[in-house]
C-alpha cells in the first residue's frame, strides 16, 4: 500500500556507548543499541530506569555526555531537534490544545512550507489511515482518548519520520482501548514499515508488539532479544523477574552432567537445570536456578521424575484460565506455580495438601548469582 | 453563610469606590464656581470642553500613545525573561524572582531619584558616554518623554513579567518538545505554539501595565518635562486650579479608557480551542 503516509525511509538506529548524568543519577550508563531498519523495539524497564531520557536522546532533546546516536548512518548528534527529521509520540499525546485535528496533524508538513495542495491531500489519506476522517474541525479536548492518540500518530506519520519514537503512547488509555490500540498501532507500523522505538514499562505490551526487546535496569541496557528470547532465555535475574513472573533457587553448582547441571540449593535440595553445551559454570559457583510458574509440574508425593521438592501447598488463587498454587518447599524456599485450568485438571489441590513439585531440566535457566 | 464572608469587601467598595464614584461623575455634569459663579444647571460642558480643544486632546492622546508605548516596551522586554522562569529548573530561580520585583521593592520616590542620578545631564550614564567619547554633549535622558517612558518601563515591568510567567508555566513543555521533533525552530515553536497559548497572559499583562501607565503621577512629574502632560497631571493641575468639575470629567474618561481596554482584552486576547 503506497499512501502517503507509506513512503517511510526506514532508517536503522545506532546507539553506541551514550551516557547521561543529571546531577547525582546516571540516568543512562554505556549504552548500545542496534534497531534494523523497519523493525519495532520496545525500551521496556522499570520507572527511572532511563527509557525516556534514552528516547530523548535519540530525538535531539536531550544532548547525551558521551556517546554518538547514529540514524540512517548519520551521526546524529550535532544536528538539533527540527532537522532530525523523527516523529514523536509522548504519553499525554502533547496535541496542541489550540489547533484542529487538521491543523495538528499537517504542522509537520507546514513548517517544511509543504505545498497547500500537497498539505491538503496527504492529510486527507493520513486522517483516513487513522479513521479520524470528518473529525478533522474539531479541537483536541472535543476528542477521545483513543481519537486523541490517532491523531497523534498521524501527525507523526504525515512527516514521513526516518524513525517513530514512542514514549509510553499507550499509558493513558484504559486496559481495553488500550488493547485495541496495540493492534492498531502494530499493523499501522508494519503497513507504513516504519522503524519504531517505543517505550514502556509494561512488559506484557513489550511481549506484543515488539520485534525485538531491550530491558534496562538503572540506565543499562540488560538485555536485548525477541519476546521469546527473553521471556525463555533471560540472562538476568532481574530480566527474569521483570518480565512475567519466576521462581528462584539461589544454590551451588555440585556436579557436572551431559546435557545439565546438578545444583544443591541453599536449602540443600538437588535440582537439575539443562545447561547449554558452552558455558557451564563449573562446580562450586554460586548460581540461581529459574523456573517459570507455569513450567512447574506439581503432583502427589511419588508421581513425579526426579529430581523433585517436595512442599506444602500454602494458597491456592483461583484466577479464572487458571490457578494458581502458592508452595512452600520442604527445604524452605518459596514457589509460586500456575496450572492452566483446562478440563482434564480439574481444582484439586487444597491449601495444607502435601505435593512434589518438578519440572523438565530443560525448562530451568541458570543465572549468573548477583542481586539485581 | 459564604456570602456573609463578603461583606466587608462589598462595605469597603461601597465606601471607597461606588461612592466616590457616584459623586464623581455627578461633579462632572455641573460647572465649578470658577467656572460659573452663579451655579449651573447639569451640563455636558466639561465633556465637550474636553473633546472640543486641541490642547486636551492632545493630553488624551499623549495619555494613549505614552500607556502603549510602555506596554509595548514592557511585553517585548518581559517575554523572554518571563519564558526563561517559567522554564528555568536553575536553582537560582528565586535570585531571578527576587531581580524580577525588585523595582517594586523600592518605594517610587527614591526609585524615581534614582533614575535622576541616572539620566540627568551630569547623571552616570552621560558621564559614561562622555567618557568613552561616543558623545560630546550630555544627551537629554529626563524631563522628557525617554526619561518618562525609562522609568515607567522599569516599575511596570515586573507586572508584566510576572504575569506571563504564570501564563507560560502552564503550557506543558511536551508542546514545544513534540513541535521541535516535528520540525519548528525556536521561532516557529514561539510563533505556533508558544505564543497563541499564552495569549490570556499576554491580555492580561498588556491590560494591566498599560491602565497602570495611564493612571501614574509620581514618575511623570518628577522624570517628565513641561510636554510630557498626561490626563493624570492635568486632573492634578486643574484640582490646583479648583476646577473640580473638570477634573472629574477627565477622571471619568481615564476610567473609560480602562474599562473599554477590560473589556477588549477578554475579546481580543483568547487562546482558541479553549473551553
Ligand atoms: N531533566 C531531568 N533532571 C534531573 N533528573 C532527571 C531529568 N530527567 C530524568 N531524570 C532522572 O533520570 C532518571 C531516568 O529518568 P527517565 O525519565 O529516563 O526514566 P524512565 O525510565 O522514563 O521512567 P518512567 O517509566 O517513570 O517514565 C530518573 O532517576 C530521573 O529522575
Ligand atoms: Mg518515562
Amino acid at each position: 500500500m503506497s499512501t502517503a503516509v507509506g513512503r517511510s525511509k526506514m532508517a536503522d538506529v545506532e546507539l553506541r556507548a551514550i551516557a547521561k548524568r543529571y546531577g547525582a543519577v546516571q540516568a543512562v550508563a554505556d549504552l548500545d543499541l542496534r534497531v534494523e531498519p523497519g523493525q519495532f523495539v520496545s525500551l521496556l524497564g522499570p520507572s527511572g530506569c532511563g527509557k525516556t531520557t534514552t528516547l530523548r536522546i535519540i530525538a535531539g532533546l536531550v544532548r547525551p555526555d558521551a556517546g554518538q546516536v547514529i540514524i540512517g548512518g548519520r551521526v546524529m548528534n550535532d544536528v538539533p531537534v527540527h532537522h532530525r527529521g523523527l516523529g514523536l509520540v509522548a504519553q499525554n499525546y502533547a496535541l496542541f490544545p489550540h489547533m484542529t485535528v487538521m491543523e495538528n496533524v499537517t504542522f509537520g508538513l507546514r513548517m517544511r512550507n509543504a505545498a497547500p495542495a500537497d498539505i491538503a491531500r496527504r492529510a486527507g489519506e493520513a486522517l483516513e489511515m487513522v479513521r479520524l476522517t470528518g473529525l478533522q474541525d474539531r479541537y483536541p479536548r472535543q476528542l477521545s482518548g483513543g481519537q486523541q492518540q490517532r491523531v497523534a500518530l498521524a501527525r507523526c506519520l504525515l512527516v514521513e519520520p526516518a524513525v517513530l519514537l514512542l514514549d509510553e503512547p499507550l499509558g493513558a488509555l484504559d486496559k481495553k482501548l488500550r488493547e485495541a490500540m496495540q493492534v492498531e498501532l502494530k499493523s499501522l507500523q508494519r503497513q507504513v514499515g516504519i522503524t519504531a522505538i517505543f517505550v514502556t514499562h509494561d512488559q506484557e505490551e513489550a511481549l506484543t508488539l515488539s520485534d525485538r526487546i531491550a530491558v534496562m535496569h538503572q540506565g543499562r541496557i540488560q538485555q536485548v532479544g525477541a519476546p521469546h528470547d527473553i521471556y525463555e532465555r533471560p540472562r538476568t535475574r532481574f530480566v527474569a523477574e521483570f518480565i512475567g513472573v519466576c521462581n528462584f533457587l539461589e544454590g551451588e553448582v555440585v556436579g557436572r552432567q551431559p546435557g545439565a547441571v546438578m545444583i544443591r540449593t541453599d536449602g540443600g535440595a538437588l535440582v537439575a537445570v539443562g545447561a547449554d553445551a558452552h558455558g557451564a559454570p563449573a562446580e562450586g559457583v554460586k548460581v540461581v536456578v529459574a523456573v517459570r510458574p507455569e513450567k512447574l509440574v506439581v503432583g502427589a508425593p511419588g508421581t513425579s521424575h526426579s529430581p523433585a521438592l517436595p512442599a506444602r501447598v500454602e494458597a491456592v488463587v483461583y484466577v479464572g484460565t487458571a490457578v494458581h498454587y502458592h508452595l512452600r518447599a520442604a527445604t524452605g524456599e518459596r514457589l509460586i506455580a500456575y496450572r492452566q485450568n483446562d478440563a482434564a485438571a480439574p481444582v484439586a489441590l487444597a491449601p495444607g495438601a502435601e505435593v512434589v513439585v518438578s519440572w523438565p531440566a530443560t525448562a530451568a535457566r541458570l543465572l549468573p548469582d548477583v542481586s539485581g | 453563610m459564604p456570602a456573609l464572608l463578603l461583606t466587608p469587601l462589598l462595605v469597603f467598595l461601597l465606601a471607597f469606590f461606588v461612592l466616590p464614584f457616584g459623586v464623581m461623575l455627578y461633579e462632572s455634569l455641573y460647572l465649578s464656581l470658577v467656572q460659573n459663579p452663579a451655579g449651573s444647571a447639569m451640563t455636558f460642558a466639561n465633556y465637550t470642553k474636553a473633546f472640543g480643544d486641541a490642547f486636551y486632546l492632545r493630553v488624551l492622546l499623549q495619555t494613549v500613545a505614552l500607556g502603549v508605548a510602555v506596554t509595548a516596551l514592557a511585553l517585548v522586554l518581559g517575554y523572554p525573561v518571563a519564558y526563561f522562569l517559567a522554564r528555568t529548573r536553575s536553582r537560582r530561580r528565586h535570585v531571578l524572582l527576587f531581580l524580577v520585583i525588585s523595582p517594586l521593592v523600592v518605594s517610587i520616590v527614591i526609585r524615581s531619584y534614582g533614575w535622576m542620578v541616572l539620566l540627568g545631564r551630569a547623571g552616570t550614564v552621560n558621564t559614561l558616554l562622555q567618557a568613552l567619547g561616543l558623545v560630546e554633549r550630555p544627551l537629554p535622558l529626563m524631563y522628557n518623554w525617554f526619561g518618562v517612558v525609562v522609568a515607567l518601563t522599569h516599575v511596570l515591568l515586573p507586572f508584566m513579567i510576572l504575569t506571563l510567567a504564570s501564563v507560560i508555566e502552564g503550557i506543558p513543555e511536551s508542546l514545544e518538545d513534540t513541535a521541535a521533533v516535528l520540525g519548528a525552530g525556536w521561532w516557529s515553536r514561539f510563533r505556533h505554539v508558544i505564543l497563541p497559548l499564552s495569549m490570556e497572559g499576554v491580555g492580561a499583562g498588556v491590560t494591566l501595565v498599560f491602565m497602570l501607565t495611564i493612571g501614574s503621577f509620581v514618575s511623570i512629574l518628577l522624570l517628565g518635562g513641561s510636554d510630557t502632560l498626561v490626563l493624570p497631571l492635568l486632573i492634578y493641575q486643574q484640582i490646583t486650579l479648583l476646577n473640580n468639575n473638570f477634573a472629574a470629567a477627565l477622571g471619568m474618561l481615564l476610567l473609560v479608557l480602562s474599562v473599554v481596554l477590560l473589556y477588549a482584552q477578554a475579546r481580543i486576547f483568547r487562546v482558541r480551542g479553549a473551553a
